[in-house]
């Protein structure tokens, strides 16, 4: 999977995660809804090890320190224009 | 305490810059019915709520309306970048840029800039619970009115996103208010004020 399609992925990934996330607080009994949970979680951070190993950070965190510089602070940031398609 | 992720919930890549349409999305970021004032509400109404599953679903459905805060107002900025004078004096949107220039502010379409009364908090499950119903389909009818006035796909795609979690949180809003009513005496909801009574419920 080219870095673009994984990342995508990843993403959609982390939108049903919320969505069983918002959904559990209302049925926190639902066993199926719990395993499927954990099922996406663990599928998940698979997921993510192979983007990192392939692609670098998937997220750049805060706390994250590569090298000799403070990636956090690097552009371009969620918010502005990026016609790379693989800024998502 | 909150961590920020460095992406947005659902991507916004706008090509064509409109500022026409920016000053009627941004009612979405600062007006009576957007994502500003939602998580406000939500956040704020949390500790007064007696029972678990609720603070979770407001803590969390809290969060996300930070998230849509920040897909709106990426929509906003990026529909007004490289702006000239000329597309500013001709789109209308002079008004708010004399004040802000092209600075992203919590206002509703019509100028008026943000503000709490857009927001209740009770203290009373019941009582918040229904304006949390009520502020969720008022933001959908707000997303609706704004895919009528839109034409560009790259501003509809997140507008749909945004205009269909509106729907999921107020499914989920339901099933809470139906959990608070379970605990509660099935002949008089009203008996008593769970979020403040002591003894008030099963």
């Amino acid at each position: 999977m080219n870095k673009y399609a994984l990342k995508k992925k990843i993403h959609a990934y982390d939108f049903a995660i919320l969505e069983f996330n918002l959904y559990l607080d209302t049925h926190p009994h639902d066993t199926n809804a719990l395993h499927k949970m954990h099922q996406l979680q663990t599928e998940r951070k698979e997921l993510v090890r192979e983007y990192e190993r392939k692609y670098g950070p998937y997220i750049v965190k805060a706390t994250q320190v590569k090298g000799n510089r403070w990636c956090w602070v690097d552009n371009p940031w969620p918010w502005e224009y990026n016609k790379e398609e693989d800024n998502i | 305490m909150w961590q920020y992720n460095k992406k947005l919930q659902f991507p916004v890549n706008i090509k064509n810059p409109n500022p026409k349409y920016a000053q009627i999305i941004i009612s979405q970021f600062g007006g009576p019915d957007g994502e500003l004032g939602a998580s406000m509400r939500y956040l704020s109404q949390r500790y007064s709520m007696p029972y678990g599953e609720i603070k979770g679903l407001l803590t969390d459905i809290g969060t996300e309306e930070l998230a849509h805060m920040e897909m709106v107002s990426a929509m906003v900025q990026q529909l007004t970048r490289k702006l000239s004078t000329d597309e500013i004096n001709n789109s209308g949107f002079a008004p708010y840029f004399v004040d802000h220039t092209t600075g992203v502010y919590p206002q509703a379409a019509a100028g008026l800039p943000w503000r709490a009364e857009y927001i209740g908090v009770k203290g009373d499950i019941i009582t918040d619970l229904h304006e949390d119903l009520a502020a969720e389909q008022k933001a959908r009818t707000t997303y609706d009115n704004l895919l009528r006035l839109i034409d560009d796909p790259d501003v509809l795609e997140p507008l749909k996103f945004l205009r269909q979690r509106e729907v999921v949180h107020y499914q989920r809003f339901g099933e809470a208010l139906r959990l608070a009513t379970d605990r509660l005496n099935s002949k008089n909801f009203y008996a008593c004020n769970p979020s403040f009574d002591k003894n008030c419920g099963k």
